[in-house]
């Protein structure tokens, strides 16, 4: 029987099919859709899923919903609805979207498929996030759940404890609007940046400025009682800005261009001082419910948790034992959260135990239809292409890969990747600044195996377990400046993944590099600025075309795209 | 480009020069997604081979427009944020459908049909906007004459498949009624602000009404249990 997790309409829908039997499929709908950060109901998902698994009425136990629908719509509404001519704006686009929204989420799911309406369950928002959460960690009754977030159900920050007879308690609870999430959104708004999207770029930015304005903005949000001082924003009433002119009167004028200097410095300073809010509101958030849970150990979820940098100085404040944040710690992997919340409601006594990185469908079952043959050539043989591709990179090359098991979250951790050699400097700008477009002041990620990881990096033993999927950040030590120094951030971090599997091709292909005389690789997502990491064949060599990249790893082989 | 943006500048204003390429981008990455369904779709090696090449040009194209709104935006410092291209919004403005592609709607004869008369379309509004840049912006001009040539090109291919696999008579009662289609559909998208002007006095009747009774309507949380678990209720949606 399958469990099915759904999470969708308002950030990057996706679906996750489970029978806890080693069946697991993650899908997101914007692989299939191919736009970026597709919220709408995940049509295609489950079409692909109902295809590959046959599913119907009887296999599946239960669908369930990351949210309480009704619940989570009208928590907003509500409280903007107390000034109705204010807010009207926000309000009749509120109206709108219930039309289209999760309310019909039972109407939307029978339309592609029959299901009984006691097969539906909802979770609740933070409980989807801590559930998912639960699934990442072993000994789970030593953990505290802390989710952090824009708004879920009217709630922005929550902890639970969960016992080992599975017993799930709330311990703390803090409502909206007063939220570190849309606090960070909001200045990524006055910076110019895309709410909900590029935040990652104020934290990149932040590197480079000083906390000048601290001071300023701990008056607009309280770092001790994480309350918000609502008359320096608009997100409850504005659709297109999320703070007010007196937060412009306070920081100055926003949507300046940053590629003049001055905007540059000033626009550095403002995102380190939001940066530094962010941090010291952490550490008093987990400080009070490490007091009130008694645990040490804290599993972090919500799109607060996605901050690399902030997880780096927690980690240095000796504040907790153990901090673990899930590869996809934002609403997309609620859906995994969803489906386990369906399992313990079917169980009481048992959660999903899930392989936590790589938990999408395979590359054979996603290109069932595709002849690989008309558009790819087959250069090197799977007896010689680890070596071969190796010797590329080694010489300047960059190349794709394309293989294994689909990545779970935001990031690609080696299976749908864009290689370089991390010793080559021009081979590094040109990945970062001619393929990939991305601003100046964004570093790439290097991996590693694990075992070479200490020559180059430093990094706090509390935090160590998220260095699988590029979690948290590291310090780079000496050794690493002598070689390696255009992966390094201005700050001396780097954001490293260590791969420890022996058995995939991404070990093989470092194990094959370090014979050749490198140890690292950069490793940047499959994708254009603006377009979803790659998912078929077809959008592999569409996308190699675009970025103009002429080899490409899969499971069997290196390949080199054809001419069609 | 199958919503075609309005194009019609006469004074050179770089902001509104911005919007209407960033319109254009927008178009031409919708029109890229609605080639690379079709092409994983069709089971024709050489139009799937087509399908990828279109999609491939348009996905330059909204590089090109894209390009050259962001040295528009630098050169005359315009505020970017209300330019910016979001992947997301195609749906909003109307360039996909939210719950299927157009490929998945109709026949490959009529979809032909269907991007024959919207490159069409979207050549004539691509000419005016170039002859604005030829007085000021020469660069732009001659970018804009390559994306032309190839929507020229897209144009010729789809219509010739669609003569070809309609027959003649047939072809033009289509290709007459796609044109009154894309007309209409181009005259709604563009009079939806005047609907609003309908919808927007109802709405705030309802805002209002519902000001009233929100004290009564506020959910009420009940806790039976310290267990979270026991005290959620897995088939409410509220």
């Amino acid at each position: 029987m399958y469990y099915i997790g759904i999470s969708a309409y308002y950030h990057e829908s996706s679906v996750f099919l489970t029978d806890n039997k080693g069946t697991n499929c993650f899908l997101k709908e914007e692989s299939f859709t191919r736009i970026k950060g597709d919220k709408n109901f995940p049509k295609k998902c489950l079409k692909f899923l109902i295809k590959n698994f046959d599913l119907k009425n009887e296999n599946i136990q239960f669908i369930s919903f990351y949210e309480k629908p009704f619940k989570s719509w009208w928590e907003i509404f509500y409280y903007s609805i107390k000034n109705p001519f204010k807010n009207k704006d926000f309000l009749i686009n509120h109206l709108k979207i219930f039309n289209s929204g999760s309310i019909f989420f039972y109407t939307d799911v029978n339309k592609l498929i029959n299901i009984s309406r006691n097969k539906f369950i909802y979770s609740s928002h933070h409980l989807s996030h801590c559930l998912y959460g639960l699934s990442v960690v072993k000994n789970f009754s030593e953990y505290v759940y802390v989710t952090c977030d824009g708004v879920g159900e009217g709630e922005t920050m929550s902890a639970y404890t969960i016992d080992t007879e599975y017993k799930i308690q709330k311990i703390w609870t803090n409502f909206y609007p007063n939220s570190i999430g849309l606090f960070y959104s909001a200045i990524t708004d006055f910076l110019g940046f895309e709410v909900n999207e590029e935040e990652f770029k104020v934290m990149s930015l932040s590197s480079f400025g000083k906390p000048k304005y601290k001071d300023e903005l701990k008056t607009i949000f309280n770092i001790n009682d994480f309350k918000i001082n609502m008359k320096y924003f608009e997100f409850h009433k504005n659709l297109n800005n999320s703070f007010s002119k007196k937060l412009c009167d306070m920081l100055g004028e926003p949507y300046l261009n940053i590629n003049v200097e001055d905007n540059f410095k000033k626009y550095a300073d403002i995102a380190c001082s939001t940066q530094l809010i962010l941090e010291e509101t952490m550490q008093n958030l987990l400080k009070k419910v490490i007091k009130l849970s008694g645990k040490t150990k804290v599993v972090l979820t919500g799109g607060v948790a996605l901050n690399c940098k902030m997880i780096h100085n927690l980690s240095k404040l000796d504040i907790f034992e153990e901090l673990v944040v899930p590869p996809s710690p934002g609403d997309s992997g609620s859906a995994i959260g969803a489906a386990n919340f369906a399992y313990l409601n079917k169980t009481k006594n048992q959660t999903l135990n899930l392989n936590t990185i790589f938990l999408g469908p395979k590359k054979k079952m996603i290109n069932k239809k595709i002849n690989k043959d008309n558009l790819f050539i087959k250069i090197s043989s799977s007896d010689t292409f680890i070596s071969d591709a190796t010797s590329k990179l080694i010489n300047g090359e960059i190349i794709a890969s394309y293989f294994g098991l689909t990545e779970v979250g935001p990031r690609s951790l080696g299976n749908t990747s864009i290689f370089c050699d991390a010793k080559n400097n021009e081979s590094v700008n040109n990945l970062n600044i001619k393929i990939k477009k991305r601003e100046h002041y964004q570093p790439l990620a290097p991996i590693l195996l694990e075992e070479d990881f200490e020559k180059y990096f430093s990094i706090n033993k509390n935090i160590q377990k998220n260095l699988e999927w590029m979690g948290a950040l590291c310090d780079a030590n000496h050794e690493l400046y002598k070689e390696y120094s255009s992966i390094i951030h201005i700050d001396g971090t780097c954001r490293t993944q260590i791969i420890k599997n022996k058995d995939t091709i991404t070990y093989k292909i470092l194990r094959e590099l370090k014979k050749k005389g490198s140890n690292i690789l950069v490793n940047t997502s499959f994708n254009i600025s603006k377009d979803p990491v790659v998912f078929d064949l077809f959008d592999v060599y569409v996308n190699m075309k675009r970025l103009n990249i002429k080899f490409i790893l899969m499971d069997d082989g290196l390949y080199q795209t054809k001419n069609i | 480009m199958f919503l075609i943006p309005k194009s019609s500048l006469k004074n050179f204003d770089p902001e509104r020069c911005c919007f209407v390429l960033n319109e254009f981008a927008a178009a031409e990455f919708s029109s890229a997604i609605e080639m690379l369904f079709a092409a994983k779709n069709i089971n024709n090696k050489k139009l799937s081979e087509g399908f990828i090449r279109h999609a491939i040009d348009e996905y330059k194209h909204f590089t090109i427009f894209t390009n050259i709104k962001n040295q528009i935006i630098l050169e005359y410092k315009i505020n970017k944020k209300k330019l910016s291209f979001v992947p997301n919004h195609l749906y909003n403005k109307g360039y996909i459908y939210k719950d299927h592609f157009i490929f998945e709607k109709k026949k490959i004869n009529n979809f032909a049909i269907f991007i024959g008369a919207n490159e069409e379309i979207a050549e004539k509004k691509l000419i005016s906007l170039a002859n604005h840049f030829k007085q000021h912006k020469p660069s732009a001009f001659i970018k804009i004459q390559n994306i032309l040539k190839d929507e020229e090109r897209h144009a010729e291919y789809s219509l010739r498949f669609a003569k070809n696999s309609n027959g003649f008579l047939l072809y033009k009662i289509k290709i007459t009624k796609e044109r009154t289609i894309s007309f209409l559909r181009h005259l709604y998208a563009n009079s939806l602000n005047k609907f609003s002007f309908i919808f927007y006095p109802i709405l705030i009747t309802i805002l209002i009404m519902v000001n009233f009774v929100t004290y009564f309507l506020k959910l009420k949380k009940v806790t039976t249990n310290d267990d979270v678990m026991k005290n959620i209720e897995p088939s409410s949606i509220a």
